[in-house]
């Protein structure tokens, strides 16, 4: 499980996140809306550990242990995922390569053996196959050219292979069409587990008719300005933020 | 060789020329004599080039010049035990042709004579059968006259070789050409020289290693030069290796001339060497000749490492790629200078170049310098040349799935040099390339 407490971050020097609280508990899948600028990407980013995004004062905790101190590549090896708005295209890496060298870092932390060629390949096209997915998509460069659609997905088949612990998806939405959308969705309610938290970043409702959480929190002006069942994602949709944005200013 | 009154001033690295300098067993034959001899006077006019020289401007030979490098004396005392760390390479499909400190060494090489229709002859043996062949083009594609290293080459060269393959014949094996130094205790300049020719039709493959120990005591100035003459519609591949020692001077020249429809394929890796030119000039000189050049270089310490490339497009639908890639790491430097010219008459010219630098460290250095002048209308040219740092965002990208910082470095500049490598089209060489540059980067 998740545990944000009172967390504070500047980037460039600018308080965005100014005492955030929030916790998502086993097998539970929380939302986090919110408009331009409250600092839904920031709070992922932080999370994940990015540089430039300075954490100055709370925590944050996966399973109990404090993250907050460690590098992204340990955080991820805790067992926290975070799926990009923007996944990054590395031409000349293969999605393979990536995906197995991803795979055996975390093995390796937690002192397993690497899987060799074949057995990664084998773990893979179980794992798109679940999915609905071809494994063309193991042999082009990491995002290289891929669709919005293909780039989404591509973050879920990430997530189905490394088994994280929190899944933090960022926007997951955005750029996508209603019916990559509901592939995407269907895809991840795929991998709800009892013991898997998600929070989901977004800004409109609609991801989450698909992906129907648990529970929907506001975050306005770097707070959490008001929670409350999926409910609320809908009265957002008719109302909009500005009484949540004046709630916080 | 040469008089006090060339000894001016002004005029570097004459001492490169000292008096029995490379007048080794070659000079028994009178046309080599008299372009050994030629090519002395070419030197000693000339001398070693300086930064005044437009293709010289980011590499300085000045310390050449004060270093006073002897010729290797013609024994075989650099045992095969001392040498055995750089004959550590993988059993030769083909033949395998060592040469050490440029001269041929039987004992060493492996000459498959199961091929018909190929000739390998070292040229202190006379140049064999190709003996007319070599008097007929040696010093003719690569030209003393205004390049003054072929200039000191062909003066000092004490040995070389000539591979000929006749019309029409495929070879099917690669013939290897190992160049070896070994760690001497004073400085040694040598001078390899190899001529390659392919007659019409001919296809052949040929993989170069030129290497010393990483360790030198003393600094060596290795200073080849490889003519190529392909045939209409001869196809060569030309694989290099170059790892060198440090304290090594390295200096490269290729010219190579294409018929009709030939194709030059060219792959150079290095690693090595403190101070390394790499110099190929290609003459498209008949209808649709086509030559595709690449390379990868990663260098650290004080490496300089420079590519300079000469494509001439003399006739009409002739094609030329480039795609260069290298690392920079420490306060090595890296220089590319690429020149592609289209003279009138080729039309249809499609000329492609590409130069890209990663630089590792706030000490590593880059200079690029892409020229394209054409003088025919009908063309079809482009070029690109960057410098820049490993990708932040694609690092954290990788990072956040767990792999370790020295990890997704390694992998991103994997891929960084995946297009160059990708270029070689033997599948078997590309291979054997990207694990050494891999290896390279596994150590770092």
């Amino acid at each position: 499980m998740l545990e944000i407490r009172d967390l504070h971050a500047t980037v460039n020097g600018k308080a965005i996140l100014k005492g955030l609280t929030l916790t998502v508990g086993a097998g539970e899948v929380h939302a986090i809306m919110g408009p331009n600028g409250a600092g839904k990407s920031t709070l992922a980013y932080v999370l994940a550990g990015r540089d430039g995004y300075e954490v100055t004062g709370g925590d944050f905790l996966v399973d109990g242990r404090s993250l907050l101190d460690l590098a992204p590549e340990d955080r991820a090896q805790a067992g926290l995922f975070l799926a990009f708005q923007y996944p990054v295209e590395i031409p000349g890496v293969s999605n393979s390569t990536f995906l197995r060298e991803a795979v055996n870092a975390q093995r390796r932390s937690r002192g397993e053996p690497d899987l060799d060629a074949l057995q990664f390949i084998k773990l893979a096209r179980q794992k798109m196959n679940s999915l609905g997915m071809t494994d063309e998509m193991l042999k082009r460069p990491v995002n290289v050219g891929f669709s919005g659609g293909e780039k989404k997905r591509n973050e879920v088949l990430q997530l189905a292979i490394l088994e994280p612990k929190v899944a933090v998806m960022d926007e997951t939405d955005s750029g996508l069409d209603v019916d990559a959308l509901r592939t995407v969705a269907r895809a991840v309610n795929a991998l709800r587990a009892p013991k898997r938290s998600f929070l989901m970043i977004t800004h409109y409702e609609r991801l989450l008719e698909e992906i129907v959480p648990d529970r929907v929190h506001i975050l306005a002006d770097g707070r959490i300005v008001g929670s409350g069942g999926p409910e609320l994602a809908r009265e957002i949709e008719r109302t909009g933020y500005a009484a949540y944005a004046a709630a916080a200013a | 060789m040469l008089g006090m009154e060339a000894r001016r001033d002004g005029v570097l690295g004459l001492s490169l020329l000292a008096p029995g300098f490379g007048a080794g067993e070659l000079a028994g034959s009178s046309w080599l004599s008299r372009l050994k001899a030629e090519a002395a006077r070419d030197f000693a006019a000339q001398g070693l080039p300086t930064r005044r020289r437009e293709a010289w401007k980011y590499t300085d030979l000045k310390p050449l010049a004060e270093i006073a490098f002897r010729a290797p004396v013609a024994d075989d005392s650099a045992s095969v035990r001392t040498l055995s760390d750089l004959l550590d390479l993988p059993p030769p499909e083909g033949s395998r042709l060592v040469f050490v400190h440029g001269r041929y060494r039987p004992d060493l090489s492996f000459c498959d004579l199961s091929e018909a229709g190929v000739s390998m002859s070292p040229f202190n043996a006379g140049a064999g059968d190709d003996k007319a062949l070599a008097a007929r083009l040696l010093g003719q594609i690569a030209t003393a006259a205004d390049q003054p290293l072929v200039a000191l080459n062909t003066a000092g060269m004490e040995d070389g070789l000539c591979i000929h393959v006749r019309a029409g014949v495929h070879l099917q094996r690669p013939i290897e050409i190992v160049s070896l130094g070994s760690a001497a205790s004073e400085p040694l300049a040598w001078h390899g020289r190899t001529l390659i020719v392919l007659d019409d039709g001919a296809r052949a493959t040929v993989i170069e290693h030129q290497r010393a120990p990483a360790e030198m005591p003393a600094p060596a100035l290795v200073n080849a030069v490889t003519e190529i003459a392909l045939g209409a519609a001869a196809q060569l591949c030309h694989y290099r290796q170059q790892a060198l020692g440090t304290t090594g001077f390295h200096i490269n020249a290729v010219a190579a001339t294409l018929g009709t429809d030939a194709v030059y394929e060219a792959f150079t890796l290095t690693t090595g060497g403190g101070l390394v030119r790499n110099d190929t000039s290609v003459t498209l000189g008949a209808p649709g000749a086509e030559t595709r050049l690449a390379g990868a270089y990663l260098v650290d310490g004080s490496q300089h490492l420079d590519t300079t490339t000469l494509i001439e497009h003399r006739a009409p639908r002739t094609t030329c790629r480039e795609v260069f890639k290298g690392v920079v790491d420490g306060t090595a430097e890296a220089v590319f200078q690429g020149r592609i010219v289209v003279q009138r008459d080729a039309q249809g010219t499609n000329a492609n170049q590409l130069s890209k630098a990663l630089l590792l460290s706030d000490g590593a250095r880059v200079n690029q310098k892409p020229e394209l002048e054409i003088y025919a209308d009908d063309v079809k040219c482009s070029h690109g040349a960057a410098a820049g740092q490993i990708d932040r965002e694609a690092l954290f990208y990788l990072r956040s799935r767990g792999v370790p910082a020295s990890v997704a470095q390694r992998l991103l500049i994997e891929g960084f040099l995946g297009d160059a490598l990708s270029q070689i089209s033997d599948a078997a060489v590309r291979e054997a390339f990207s694990q050494t540059a891999f290896a390279w980067l596994q150590d770092r």
